[in-house]
């Protein structure tokens, strides 16, 4: 028995090293999928690729808060991955002067370019160049508690601005104390994107503009984005929103109403307080008093190939595999993983087609038509500085210190000055 | 000599005491919060009217924890780092110490100037540049991008070099007279006599590298070789979106609860160390 | 022992690489040998980073692009800062506000709380612990402790608050309060440092003084303030210079309680240098603010040593 195993070890141990010292090439992705629940269904993908297109790949996850660092870091001689998971925002900041991305070969654009929305093709390029291939888009809607609302009183979610405010403020209950034991609406302070791409979502409600169709300065300083900063202030006076009770509590059971993405699902389903079945609802944002029609902001994250890295040819082989069907009808790998591990929406029509029933469910479906008319986050370099000053003038607004004109010319007139000085 | 009544002496030895036990309370209340709000529901937790202790000690909390969190992984890696950087910074420092204190060479001076200069400069000053060299040597998520920077300090040369030059010339020359080379001088004659200042010195290097938290945070991005306080950092963004408080305090305690125990072992050790260095310096 | 050992006849020096290994030129080159790794880790992570960090502060860099083709800018990193920057400032307030609080609040509380301790008072080795325990603890650790400590909603301290008959407080997410929360984490981690320090420097005061004035007829607060306070003008001098200096570097509690938040009300001056380095890559601008800081260190420190040390001799 003992000898064996002994036996199996060794000669596994052969197997292994031979694998490495002979076997076939080896790509080295980098990611931020893949942690605790996830990895068995990545690996799953990953393999299915791996023994297509003859390669090993070794997958590399790091926490989303540290993709960036890691990858502009990972440069370094020897660890730079041959294949990045990116998100679309960072794309200016790789692509331009020393760009570190390599650019996808025409054939691989064609098929992209065929086969995903609009909105994504724009979101996923950079400079007027596609930059690799979309996996999962996320939208940004109005998820609620069912129950709360209708404790309040009301039996369908707000529609417009002032519903929004009335329904916010029944909802929210103070005790004896002044411990605010439910608050009616939450935003997501402290994270960049957790502000702004909420915001963005209402002011394109408000037919509010983010930046310039040329993208070239800023329009939030706007007449519309002033009114949707007042919601916010309105919320907080009215009592429909407390600073002391973050949207992140809407798991909890105690918040009414958040603006938020769809990965959030995930955890909504595994929230004990909540009823993901029946208590969890999702309606269009809200439209302002200036808006006609519900809009919502869109990111999307994408596999791209590192410039300098030595197996190019065959990393785009190897997206090709992870992006494409095998056989029509049954989706791609990557399809398939972003739906039934992440439960996020992939950008391929033949993904969606694919798993439609999986995407029917009312959380998802929701957020699927919303890709429709969705308007990507703006890919411009200093999105991402000028992302974190907004943040920081809405906090302002939020914690009562400005008032929300001024913050937006605060926040307008900075990120003209980001703008500008990318452009020179 | 005191002409105070019994009664203000009393009095004052009352005041004395609530002071001093009341400031203790201060002290020790976050920490036994902490181990409590760790063993309730997070519905306890969050309960008001507040409830003051878990109706049942939560321990699987501990339990749950453990996937989440790697702490045994954790503390291997923490350990493994501030020791090797101890190690370093007690052998240069002694090294170089040795050197400024008992030996004459053409540049002396210069270079020792040099050191305290360098003992000025904050370390933000160079994190941008020793970040950048480390990349470039390829050192970004290894135990020696970890390690390696922080194994010279200024401060431990300066420390090596004031307590060696006290240190008597006439036991060092007796050992050369025996013909011994001057390495061996050094770690047979030498060390064993500095141990009080490698005690003192390797305790403040311990402590700052197991508590360190900007530079690791920058060179471990990879899970595999996080320490403690990154571990403890990622929790916190995990429990952020989840609102796990009941496992934010376990990791909280566990990540906390080590280091407290072999304090209060060795705490006389420390705290000599820290009162020496203090009123010296 | 030593004895038994046979000296062997002496001839001369040996000779090698040409050299003649006098006693004197070989302790000469194991003197080099000793200083020469931990000056090449000097200049490899000190010197050199120092002077490379000051050229970075002169250019545009996003550590991307290689270091040959940086766009050079002069001054424009630091009169940018000092300018037109309306964090910077602000970043810069924060961090004073935060060392001159702590600080301050540490040296009364600190030596108060060890001239109690410095009487006959029972379990002193117990109570020296307990104060103790939190300069143990990672700033990290501490800063979420705190954090859940101090919620507006569910924190110990909020309902330590309530069952005073005051109002809930919301602490760190409120723009004014958030630094003194900040201060108190960084008072509370750091008073015991400050007692075990003051505690050492009593101990060095000898008996005889206080005996000689209490015979001339000086009362407890006469000895403390001709006897004990102008004596301990070295040991205060030392904690304030360093704790100081090590105050004005804060990052970790902030980090980990509010990120600078909320609206930059608690940013300080290391935590926006990483933001701008590390999340915009402007390694240029994030290399002055650094110089910057330092700068005001050195002048501060200078102007401490200056002032408590005039007093000393005074």
């Amino acid at each position: 028995m003992t000898h064996t195993r002994t036996w199996t070890t060794i000669f596994s141990g052969l197997l292994l090293l031979a694998g490495f010292s002979f076997g076939q090439q080896t790509l080295n992705i980098l990611t931020h999928w893949g942690e605790e629940l996830h990895r068995g269904p990545m690996e799953r993908m990953v393999a299915t690729c791996e023994a297509e297109v003859g390669v090993s790949a070794n997958v590399r996850t790091v926490p989303f808060g540290d993709l960036f660092t890691t990858i502009v870091t990972g440069r370094a001689a020897g660890i730079a991955p041959d294949i990045y998971h990116l998100y679309n925002l960072w794309l200016p900041e790789f692509t331009g002067e020393g760009g570190m991305l390599a650019a996808p070969p025409q054939e691989a654009i064609d098929h992209i370019t065929a086969h995903v929305a609009p909105a994504v093709v724009e979101g996923i390029s950079a400079g007027g160049q596609v930059w690799g291939y979309p996996t999962e888009v996320n939208t940004y809607l109005l998820i609620y508690n069912k129950r709360l609302l209708e404790e309040a009183g009301y039996d369908a979610p707000p529609s417009t601005w002032d519903e929004l405010k009335e329904i916010a403020a029944a909802i929210t209950q103070v005790d004896a104390t002044g411990a605010v034991t439910q608050v009616g609406f939450g935003v997501l302070p402290g994270w960049d994107s957790g502000v702004v791409h909420p915001f963005a979502s209402l002011l394109f409600s408000n037919a509010g503009e983010y930046l310039t169709e040329d993208m070239t300065a800023t329009a939030f300083d706007s007449p519309e984005g002033i009114e949707t900063l007042q919601l916010y202030a309105d919320l907080l006076e009215n009592g429909g929103m407390d600073m002391s009770v973050a949207g992140w509590e809407l798991p909890n059971g105690i918040v009414g109403m958040v603006v938020m993405a769809n990965w959030w699902r995930a955890t909504l389903r595994a929230s004990e307080a909540i009823d993901y079945d029946t208590e969890v609802g999702v309606a269009p944002v809200p439209v302002g008093p200036s808006g006609s029609q519900s809009m919502t902001l869109s990111y999307n994250w994408l596999w791209s190939v590192d410039a300098s890295s030595a197996s190019q040819d065959t990393a785009w082989e190897f997206l090709h595999c992870l992006n494409t069907e095998a056989e029509p009808g049954h989706g791609s790998p990557s399809g398939q993983f972003l739906v039934e591990a992440l439960g996020a929406i992939p950008s391929f029509e033949y993904d969606q087609e694919a798993h439609a029933e999986a995407l029917g469910d009312f959380f998802l479906q929701a957020f699927v038509d919303s890709t429709q008319f969705a308007r990507p986050e703006p890919v411009v370099a200093g999105g991402q500085e000028v992302k974190t000053i907004l943040q920081g003038e809405i906090e302002s607004v939020l914690i009562g210190a400005t008032d929300p004109a001024t913050a937006l010319r605060v926040a307008g007139v900075r990120g003209d000055d980001v703008l500008e000085e990318m452009q020179r | 000599m005191e002409h105070r009544s019994p009664v203000v002496r009393y009095l004052g030895t009352l005041l004395t005491y609530a002071a001093v036990v009341a400031g203790a309370v201060v002290m020790l209340v976050p920490f036994l919060w902490m181990v409590n709000a760790s063993l309730m529901t997070p519905g306890e937790i969050q309960a008001r009217p507040p409830v003051w202790f878990p109706a049942e000690p939560q321990f699987n909390t501990y339990a749950r924890l453990v996937e989440v969190m790697p702490i045994f992984r954790l503390y291997g890696n923490s350990l493994f780092v501030a020791i090797a950087t101890t190690v370093g910074v007690l052998f240069t420092s002694s090294l170089a110490g040795f050197a400024f204190a008992k030996y004459d060479f053409p540049g002396k001076n210069v270079l020792f100037v040099l050191i305290l200069a360098t003992m000025m400069v904050p370390f933000f000053v160079t994190l941008i540049p020793v970040f950048f060299i480390v990349r470039q040597l390829g050192w970004i998520n290894t135990y020696q991008g970890l390690i390696v920077p922080g194994i010279i300090s200024a401060y431990g040369i300066f420390l090596m070099r004031q307590f060696i030059s006290t240190l008597p010339d006439e036991l060092l020359d007796a050992a050369r007279i025996d013909g011994a080379s001057e390495p061996r001088i050094f770690y047979s004659i030498l060390m064993p006599l500095v141990t009080p200042a490698l005690a003192t010195l390797g305790t403040f290097t311990f402590i700052a590298s197991w508590n360190n938290f900007l530079w690791p945070l920058l060179i471990a991005t990879d899970r595999d070789l996080h320490t403690l306080p990154l571990g403890l950092n990622a929790l916190r963004t995990f429990a952020a979106e989840a609102r796990n408080l009941d496992l934010l305090m376990a990791g909280t305690t566990l990540s906390v609860l080590p280091a407290l125990i072999l304090f209060i072992f060795l705490q006389r050790y420390f705290v000599k160390g820290i009162a020496l260095t203090g009123v010296k310096g | 022992m030593k004895m038994a050992r046979v000296t062997p006849a002496y001839e001369g020096p040996p000779r090698r690489f040409g050299i003649r290994w006098t006693p004197r030129r070989q302790r000469t080159f194991w003197a080099y040998v000793f200083v020469s790794l931990p000056l090449l880790g000097l200049l490899l992570f000190f010197v050199g980073p120092i002077a490379f960090g000051l050229w970075v502060s002169l250019n545009d860099w996003n550590m991307v692009t290689p270091v040959t083709q940086m766009r050079w800018r002069g001054l424009d990193n630091y009169v940018y800062l000092l300018t037109r920057d309306p964090i910077f400032p602000r970043a810069m307030a924060n961090t004073f506000a935060f060392a001159a609080g702590g600080v301050t609040v540490n040296v009364v509380l600190g030596l108060s709380l060890a001239l109690l301790l410095n009487q006959s008072i029972r379990f002193k080795p117990l109570w020296r612990v307990l104060y103790f325990l939190p300069v143990m603890t990672a700033p990290l650790a501490l800063a979420v402790l705190f954090g859940f400590l101090f919620n507006r909603n569910y924190g110990l301290v909020n309902d330590f608050l309530v069952s005073l008959g005051i109002a809930r407080q919301p602490f760190l997410s409120h723009p004014d309060q958030a630094l003194l929360v900040i201060i108190a984490i960084a008072i509370y981690q750091y008073v015991g440092y400050y007692i075990v320090i003051y505690l050492a420097g009593l101990q060095g005061i000898p008996k005889e003084l206080y005996d000689a004035a209490s015979v001339d007829g000086a009362n407890a607060w006469q000895r403390l303030g001709y006897i004990t306070l102008p004596l301990l003008k070295p040991v205060t001098l030392f904690v304030v210079v360093t704790n100081t200096i090590g105050a004005l570097q804060v990052f970790d509690i902030v980090f980990a309680t509010t990120g600078g938040g909320p609206a930059n009300r608690t940013m300080t001056v290391v935590l926006y240098m990483y933001d701008t380095a590390f999340k915009f890559s402007r390694m240029g601008r994030a290399s002055a603010m650094a110089f910057i800081l330092f700068l005001i260190i050195l002048i501060i420190t200078l102007v401490q040593l200056r002032l408590l040390r005039d007093r000393t001799r005074g």
